[in-house]
Order: C-alpha cells, then sequence, then structure tokens
C-alpha cells in the first residue's frame, strides 16, 4: 500500500461509528480495568478538576487542607487524568497476514484496525505506539500522545509489506521486557504461529501488568475453505506445497480450523486477555463497534 | 473359453485410459497461495490414506469397467456350456434348400419332394431362437443368388418369403458349390452356434462330390453342425428321359428331310419298352414323325433317328417328346427335349485352293472337299473356288465359311478381309499342305493375330509309305461336332488313313489377342498304345474368334497325305457338322443348358440397344441392357434357370429370336444316395411333416454366449461408480 493511499486506511464509516463511542472509550476501559485490577492512574495528579464533599470512603490523601482549615468543611480534590493512558497497538506483519479472497488482505484490514484504534486513541488525548513485527520487529513507532503523529503512522502503516515468516512469541516476549509502563496490548494477527508460544508471549505481557486485547484476523476462506476440483496449495511463509482435493477434505478442515480458533479463544479468556474475532469480509465498523460496545457494556456492568 | 470376435479385445487396452485420464487430471490444477498451510496439512494427513484408498478403488472399477466392456464386446463364449444364461445366444443358420428338378418328384401323397422341402426349410428357421440369423440358397450345381438369401438376415420372415417364393429349377444337383459357400458365409460371422441345414430329396448325383462335401463338414465340425434332411420318397420311381435332340446333318436347309437324332435314357430298374417319342415343329401339337423305341437296358440309352422338313427359312422350335408322359413317371421336365434351329435355304462356302497348277481338275487340292460340300448339282451348299491370288477380290460376307486348303501364304490385306469376315461370324477352314509356308502361319495366323487353334509342329509320318498310317480316335468323342459318332450306329470315323500330318499342340500356348477365344480339340488320333497320355494327338482342332469360329487340320484337304477326302461316310457329315456348328455360333447359341446365359452380339454402333426376353411360363418381361462383354457390346440374359423356349426380341424389331434352354440331362437319373454314403459328421433326419425337428436340433445347442451378462455387469459398475464418485466427492 503506498503512503499516498494512507487515509484509505481510516474508515470513515468506521470512525463515525467509533466517535460516538469515543466519549466513552477512555471511561470504559479505565472503568474497567480500576474493576478488574489496582488503578494504574491512582497517585497521578495531573490538572486540578473540581472539589467535592468527602464521604466516608473516599481516600484521605486526597482531601484539601487547605480548604478545610478555611472552611472547616472536608473536601476532596479531584483531577483530570492526562496522557498516562498508554495503547500499544502490536500489528502482526508476516506473509501469511497477506493472504485475502476479497477486497482486503488480512494485513491492510489489520492495518485498518490499528489506524482506526490510533485514531481514536489519539483523539482521545491517549498516547499511542505501533509497531509491526513478523520474525522480529520490523518498524516501531514510540509512544506519543501527539494527534499530529496520525500522519506519520498512518504512513508507517501504508508502507509496510508484508514478506517474512513469524515469531509472535518472540515479539511478546520482547515487548513485555521493554515496555515498563503498564498499559493496553492490542495484538492485531492470524495467530499462524506456535499456539503455546504465543500464550507464553501473552502471559507474560500480562505478567508485566498489561490489559491485552487480542484481534483474531482471519480470512472468510480461510474459515470456509471454499474450493473445489484439484487444487494445488502455495504455501506462504516457505511452506511446501500441497496438492489436494480441497472438497473431499473440507469437513477435516474447517474442523481443525475451529479448533484452533477455540483454542486460541481460550488461551486467551484463561489469561484474561480479551479475544475480538475478525472476519475479513465483514465491514470494519461493525467489527470495532461490536467490541467497543462490549466494553461499553462489560464496564456499565462492572459500575453497577 | 472363446471369443467370437476376438480383435475387441484390443479394447481391453482401453484400461489405460482412466489411468492417463488420471495422470493428465493430476498435471490440471488450480493454484492457490494460502496462508493456513498448517490445517490443509493436518487435514491431508488425516485424510490422505483414504483419498488413495478411494482413489485406487475409483480407478481399479473404471479400469475393470472398460476391461469388461471390452471382453463383453469381443463375445466371449463356452462352446461346451449347457445352459445358454439369459438365454441370449443366438443360431446363425444357412438354409440349403435343392431346386434341382428331381425335387418336383411328387410321392405317394401327390405332395413334390420341393413342397415338403419347404415346409421342411420354414421348420428349420422356426426352430431357432428369436433373434437368430438365417440366409437361405437355393441350390442346385449353383447356387441361386437372385433368389436366396446370402448374407444371413435376422427378419426371419423374409425367410418365409424366400422360401415361399423359390421355385424348381431345371439345373441339376450338386450340392458342393451351396455348400461350400453356406460354410464360407459362416465362417465370416461372428457366432457361436452356426447351423446348415441341407434340404435334398437325397438323389446321388446331389453328393457326386461326397468327399469334398465330407471334407468341408468335417474341417469346420467344431465350428458347424450340419444337417441334413431328406424329403421326399425314400426309393426313386421309375424315370425315363429325353437326353439328346440332334441334327443329325448339323446343316438345316429348308425343303429337305433332316434327321434328327433322339436319345432316350432309361433310369428305372426295369427295361424300358414300348416308349413312343414324336417330333413336333413350331409349337404344332401333333407331331410330324414318331417312333416307337426299341427296348432299353436299365442304366443304358438309346439313339433313335426321327424326322422332319422345314417349309420356310428363319427360326423353328423343335421338340422331341415321349407320347403319353403321364404313363411313365412323374417328372416332367426330362420327358422332353428342345432344340432351335435356324433353316437356311443355302449355305454358301468359298475353297482357296493353293494348288490349282495340274491341268487335271481331280489333281487340285480341292478337288474332294467341292465333291464333299457339293456332291450334286442344285445342292443347297453352293461351293465357289478361287486362288490365293484372287480370293481378296470375293465379298466374303456372302459365305458361310472360307476353306484355304494348301495355301501358302497370305497377304496382310487378306488377313485383315478374313479377321473381319471372323468378326461378322464367320468360318473359316485351314488345310495344311506341301506348299504350306509353316513358319508365316505360326508366326502370323498363330502368333500375331490368335487365329489359329495350334501352331502346326514337326510332319508325322511318311505319305510316300501306304502301309505307315495313323487312324482317328476309336470313341471318347468330346466335342459337340464328333459326339453323334459315341453311337455306333450314327457311323464310324476310325477307319481314316492318315499317312502324314503337321503336329498340333495338345495345349498351345493362350493367345493374347482379346478376340481369339479358348481352343477346343474336336478329334484326335487315336492314342499309341504305349503312349502315357490317353488322350492322342489333335487332328482337328478349333477356336472361337471374334463371333466365328476357326477350325485348323493337322492333315490335307485332297489325298495327298491321308484318304480322309473320300472317304464320303465320314467326311461329309463331319464337314457338314462344322458348317453347321459354324452356322450355330454365327446364331449366338440357340441351344442353351439351364444358368448359360443367352448372349446376343451388337454392332458397335449400338452401344445403347435394349431388347427383351419372354420365359416359358411367365408372363413378365425380361428386359435387357447392353453391356460390354470381352470389349464388345451384347445383350446377355442369365436367368436361364428353368428349361423351356425362350422368345427374344430387339428393340424396334418386331422379328422374334428363339432359343432353346435344355434341362440339365444328368437329374434324369433319380438314383438316390444310401445315407451311409452321405456326409458321416453331418445329422441326417429323415424329415416328415409330424417330424419334432425343434426337439432335434436343440439337444445340439450347446455353448453359450456371455456378453449380456457381463454387459449386466458393467451397467452394475457403472452405476457402482457413480455412486462411489459421488460419495468420494463429498467433503469429509
Amino acid at each position: 500500500m503506498d503512503v499516498e493511499h494512507a487515509a484509505d486506511l481510516l474508515d470513515p464509516e468506521a470512525i463515525a461509528r467509533a466517535d460516538a463511542l469515543g466519549l466513552h472509550a477512555r471511561y470504559v476501559v479505565e472503568g474497567y480495568m480500576a474493576g478488574e485490577h489496582k488503578s494504574p492512574y491512582r497517585g497521578f495528579a495531573i490538572e486540578f478538576a473540581q472539589h467535592r464533599e468527602y464521604s466516608p470512603g473516599d481516600d484521605v490523601r486526597h482531601i484539601d487542607w487547605k480548604v478545610n482549615a478555611r472552611t472547616d468543611r472536608l473536601f476532596i480534590k479531584q483531577y483530570e487524568q492526562e496522557t498516562n493512558y498508554v495503547a500499544n497497538i502490536l500489528l502482526d506483519g508476516s506473509e501469511s497476514m497477506t493472504y485475502g479472497s476479497g477486497r482486503h488482505t488480512k494485513l491492510q484490514y489489520g492495518k485498518m484496525i490499528a489506524a482506526v484504534l490510533s485514531y481514536l486513541i489519539l483523539h482521545q488525548r491517549d498516547a499511542v505506539a505501533l509497531g509491526i513485527f513478523d520474525e522480529g520487529m520490523r518498524d516501531y513507532a514510540p509512544r506519543s500522545n501527539s494527534r499530529a503523529t496520525l500522519h506519520t503512522l498512518m504512513g508507517r502503516l501504508a508502507a509496510f509489506e508484508g514478506e517474512q515468516a513469524t515469531d509472535i512469541a518472540r515479539n511478546l516476549h520482547d515487548m513485555a521486557l521493554q515496555t515498563t509502563r503498564k498499559g493496553i496490548f492490542i495484538l492485531i494477527s492470524d495467530f499462524f504461529d506456535e499456539e503455546e508460544a504465543v500464550m507464553e508471549g501473552i502471559q507474560h505481557l500480562r505478567f508485566g501488568g498489561h490489559e491485552v486485547i487480542v484481534f483474531h484476523t482471519l480470512d472468510p476462506f480461510e474459515l470456509e475453505f471454499p474450493f473445489n476440483g484439484l487444487v494445488e496449495f502455495d504455501g506462504l511463509e516457505k511452506f511446501p506445497k500441497i496438492l489436494t482435493r480441497p472438497a473431499e477434505i473440507r469437513r477435516t478442515y474447517q474442523r481443525e480450523i475451529e479448533s484452533f480458533q477455540r483454542r486460541v479463544r481460550e488461551g486467551c479468556e484463561k489469561n484474561g486477555v480479551h479475544y475480538v474475532r475478525v472476519d475479513t469480509s465483514k465491514p470494519l465498523a461493525s467489527v470495532l463497534s461490536d467490541y467497543l460496545s462490549f466494553r461499553l457494556r462489560t464496564a456499565k456492568g462492572k459500575q453497577h | 473359453m472363446s471369443f467370437l470376435n476376438s480383435i475387441m479385445l484390443f479394447g481391453t487396452a482401453a484400461v489405460a485410459v482412466p489411468i492417463i485420464i488420471h495422470l493428465l487430471n493430476r498435471r490440471k490444477f488450480k493454484k492457490v497461495t494460502w496462508a493456513a498451510m498448517k490445517f490443509i496439512k493436518l487435514s491431508v494427513e488425516q485424510n490422505q490414506r483414504r483419498m488413495q484408498l478411494e482413489d485406487l478403488l475409483l480407478l481399479l472399477l473404471r479400469c475393470a469397467l472398460l476391461a469388461l466392456l471390452a471382453f463383453a464386446l469381443a463375445r466371449p463364449a463356452l462352446k461346451t456350456a449347457g445352459t445358454d444364461v439369459l438365454g441370449q445366444t443366438k443360431v446363425t443358420a444357412v438354409v440349403v434348400l435343392d431346386n434341382s428338378y428331381s425335387m418336383d418328384l411328387r410321392g405317394l401323397d401327390k405332395k413334390s419332394a420341393f413342397q415338403k422341402a419347404r415346409a421342411a426349410a420354414k421348420e428349420a428357421i422356426n426352430a431357432m431362437p428369436s433373434g437368430s440369423y438365417a440366409s437361405v440358397l437355393l441350390a442346385s450345381d449353383i447356387v441361386q443368388e437372385k433368389d436366396s438369401i446370402i448374407s444371413p438376415t435376422r427378419a426371419l420372415s423374409q425367410a418365409h418369403e424366400v422360401i415361399d417364393r423359390a421355385k424348381v429349377s431345371h439345373h441339376a444337383t450338386d450340392l458342393y458349390p451351396a455348400v461350400d459357400r453356406a460354410v464360407e458365409i459362416l465362417k465370416g460371422r461372428a457366432a457361436l452356434r452356426k447351423e446348415i441345414y441341407i434340404i435334398t430329396d437325397g438323389q446321388a448325383s446331389g453328393w457326386q462330390q461326397q468327399k469334398e462335401i465330407s471334407k468341408l463338414i468335417d474341417e469346420n465340425r467344431d465350428d458347424i453342425r450340419v444337417y441334413i434332411l431328406r424329403v421326399g420318397e425314400a426309393k426313386p420311381p421309375a424315370n425315363y428321359a429325353i437326353t439328346g435332340l440332334d441334327v443329325s446333318s448339323g446343316l438345316t436347309p429348308v425343303d429337305h428331310p433332316l434327321r434328327f437324332d433322339v436319345t432316350v435314357a432309361n433310369h428305372a430298374a426295369q427295361p424300358a419298352t414300348n416308349m413312343v417319342v414324336g417330333l413336333y415343329l413350331d409349337g404344332g401339337k401333333n407331331p410330324v414323325d414318331k417312333v416307337m423305341v426299341p427296348s432299353v437296358k436299365p442304366g443304358a440309352t438309346r439313339t433313335v433317328p426321327l424326322y422332319a422338313r422345314f417349309a420356310k427359312v428363319g427360326y423353328h422350335s423343335v421338340r422331341a417328346s415321349f407320347d403319353q408322359p403321364e404313363r411313365f413317371d412323374s417328372l416332367e421336365a426330362d420327358n422332353q427335349n428342345l432344340l432351335v434351329v435356324r433353316a437356311v435355304r443355302e449355305v454358301r462356302v468359298l475353297l482357296v485352293d493353293g494348288d490349282t497348277e495340274a491341268r487335271d481338275p481331280r489333281e487340285h487340292e480341292s478337288y474332294f472337299l467341292k465333291l464333299a460340300l457339293a456332291p450334286v448339282a442344285d445342292h443347297y451348299v453352293k461351293v465357289d473356288t478361287t486362288t490365293p491370288a484372287d480370293f481378296a477380290r470375293n465379298v466374303l460376307n456372302r459365305y458361310a465359311a472360307v476353306v484355304l486348303a494348301n495355301v501358302e501364304r497370305l497377304t496382310p490385306s487378306q488377313i485383315s478381309a478374313l479377321k473381319e469376315f471372323l468378326r461378322q461370324g464367320g468360318g473359316l477352314l485351314v488345310y495344311p499342305g506341301d506348299r504350306v509356308d509353316v513358319g508365316f502361319y505360326n508366326d502370323e495366323l498363330f502368333g500375331k493375330h490368335g487365329l489359329l487353334p495350334s501352331p502346326w509342329g514337326e510332319a508325322v509320318g511318311d505319305d510316300t509309305q501306304d502301309g505307315m498310317y495313323t487312324l482317328f480316335q476309336p470313341g471318347g468323342y468330346e466335342h459337340p461336332i464328333t459326339a453323334p459318332w459315341n453311337n455306333r450306329e450314327f457311323g464310324q470315323l476310325d477307319d481314316v488313313r492318315t499317312f502324314r500330318h503337321l503336329k498340333l499342340e495338345k495345349q498351345p500356348a493362350v493367345s493374347t489377342v482379346k478376340e481369339a477365344g479358348p481352343v477346343k480339340v474336336v478329334l484326335r488320333y487315336a492314342a499309341a498304345r504305349d503312349a502315357e497320355d490317353a488322350l492322342g494327338a489333335p487332328a482337328i482342332m478349333e477356336r472361337d474368334w471374334g463371333a466365328g469360329r476357326v477350325f485348323q487340320f493337322s492333315s490335307t484337304a485332297d489325298t495327298a497325305w491321308s484318304d480322309f477326302a473320300v472317304r464320303a461316310s465320314s467326311v461329309v457329315p463331319v464337314l457338314y457338322r462344322i458348317l453347321g456348328n459354324v452356322q450355330a455360333q454365327g446364331d449366338a447359341g440357340l441351344n442353351l443348358r439351364v444358368g448359360e446365359s443367352f448372349l446376343h452380339p451388337l454392332a458397335p454402333h449400338q452401344p445403347n440397344q435394349q431388347g427383351r426376353v419372354v420365359a416359358p411360363g411367365l408372363a413378365q418381361t425380361n428386359r435387357l441392357s447392353a453391356e460390354v462383354l470381352r470389349d464388345r457390346p451384347v445383350l446377355q440374359f442369365k436367368d436361364t434357370h428353368r428349361a423351356g423356349l425362350y422368345e427374344f426380341k430387339l428393340d424396334g424389331d418386331e422379328r422374334a429370336t428363339l432359343f432353346a434352354v435344355q434341362p440339365d440331362q444328368r437329374e434324369s437319373d433319380l438314383h438316390k444316395a444310401n445315407d451311409s454314403e452321405l456326409p458321416s459328421a453331418a445329422t441326417l433326419i429323415h424329415w416328415e411333416a409330424d417330424t419334432d425337428l425343434k426337439e432335434q436340433v436343440q439337444k445340439a445347442r450347446v455353448g453359450a454366449e456371455y456378453w449380456l451378462m457381463i454387459l449386466l455387469v458393467v451397467l452394475a459398475m457403472v452405476a457402482l461408480e457413480t455412486y462411489l464418485a459421488q460419495k468420494f466427492s463429498q467433503s469429509k
């Protein structure tokens, strides 16, 4: 994909829909995490917002003693947090992601997810770091909360072309070691790799206290396997060719791929990772809105 | 196990087809670049064994299917199989129906043998399983193809129709050609059960080639079953026949009493007495002459003379017939004999004399010849004499014959004139002598023009030694001209003394001249006692040339080398019969034996001339169109299977030409062959109306074909293949 076409990555419909939810996005993320873990943002007063009256249970460290001295009443200082939320988007750019039966390859679709999420996150004044990897990290944009970064990110995404084999686990381990500040890891991949190793990588991230969201990106043909006649499958990532009649193995194949998806999902769930299955034939907007509305609902559920 | 259509076994090579298709298909596939290879690999690994097995199973099924199809088309058969699975094994049969005229003989039940034979033939056909094939051959001494079904037909009703329409011919019986033909027909057929039904009255003459027939049946006994169905009376009734009718003198002038020789044969076991033979002219109901035949011994013949006189020039029919034939026997065809003759006002002969130098005409070469031909003044034979120098000036077409007597040589123009004369149907008689240039005759007339039947060879004998001579053959005369002398009552030829003659070759080289016909010996010298060959050297030979005929003598026309010229009782009838023969030759064969073609020569300017023939007893007119025979246009009539008087007319000419067809005399001998004389390899059935033929032949019908069964298996396999291919291709 050319750099000039970088704007294509931002699916306007997807952004429009996601924007509508954008007001809640940060809240959703925070709230969700607050319920689940110790808030990573606690103790960071970035910008004073307002006072409110103390009620039992509030942290006494946040009582504004100066106001108490003047008014003899207890007020709590409330702050608006800024730029301490970092989303690390990791896009699998291996050769297997270049497969696509329809309008988009998985890589293109993944790029769009990455782009839209980056836009949303930056739009909410959070920070985004973007990494595209295969066997190693091929391209990495360090975290930034500047909206101006968006253009750079789009350019990088658009310019990338997948050529190499993949090693997801190694990249996850590297990221876990390098990223000391807790944040969210958004992993976009087809997960055509050693499943156990990948799970170990995810566990490593989780162990580091990171939130992990997985976008499991698959092409509809990879799910349905709709080929007929005699077909020679020429493997990406240097896989040897296989000549077979797909119709005769279709059910086995479908069983295998479903089982693979299930294993990935279960692996994610076991590790407290949010799993989103992405079908590249579906509009990006619906995928994202499904996901975000899900997050919203989950957050609400936690709030009440 | 044998194969009736073994060439189809090559079709088993078709088993290679599915393999080739399989291999070709493996080279024809779509290419897809794919990411999720791991799962395909897993799926293939799980299914590979099953898929390979399925592929192998389908491949084997398809190969077997094609192999079995080829196998079925090759029509496998087991000759010894007793049961016919699915009843698909058919019979291919040839019915040989004897229609020789002895089949016309009626039995005590007033039914002719031929009526019974037809019923037997139909029953033989009815006894075949449906779907069988049958040929019907009307057979006598020939196969009457026009009225037969040669190529076996499945339409058995057609065979019935042919049998219903079949008529008795006037041929003799000799079943060998028909059996040979039947075997040939069946050999060309791919069938398991082949049968020949020979339906005959068992007349001995039909089995004259019994050894050859037996050999034929024996050679094919594994392949073809032969049934002989004897019909008619077991013992032959008495039969008498008129086997010969001929003009003694050879020539048929008007207003002269003519002697006709009638030969009567007794084929009965008892001497024949009180037989009266009458001579009838031109279809008349009353005989012009009658004679009582003296007693004839069983198996013997007797020739009696009858006399008649023609009043008009032209064609006449002469019929010799038994008086009240119904008294003698029930075989009608041989109770009479027919002859067609052309009565002439006069016969002109030109003698070319090569030795006329002597003053005394009695010493001229042709003196005695002229006397012999025209013994009295005003005789119906008119003789002109000329010299070789003047010969070409004579207009030859006025003459019936030209005689060259001791002529040294001929000029090219004389040879041309003679050839044209022969083309028009003239006769040429050539005598040697001391003046003859033998080299010229041999090179030119024999070699170059093919006129003479034989070259003249070395001189045999010495004309100066009166005590040293050769005689003519004492009997066994083969040629129609000399055949009457086989009857000693007619006279004798073996008293003629020949002192010197030029050798004629017994089998001269075949001429390359198209107009030159085959060579025959008319008369021979007596064979030397110690000679290896029982046949003596030729004395007189003849050959057809164009429409005419050439006679070549080995000795002189005068008395220089032989006394033949002065033996009036011999030389006169021989010369007259030669002239008569020339005349008959010019008339294109007015008297034929059954089966011989009637030929009417046409002039070269008549290539599109048509004609018509009315056959005896048939109202229908047969149209004749010109055809080319030996480079000359002719009208030909071949359908002369029944004896009788035929009438031929050229289109645009109302004058009729008559010709007679004689029955084959051999058939008159009704003597039956014993059962033991019939081929032992054939199954003999004495057929009567109540014979259960089907039961008898069914027993012997062993052997079964299996193609239908295999085809059903193939069909089942096709269904299985379709089902499996469908099932296997479903995703798993």
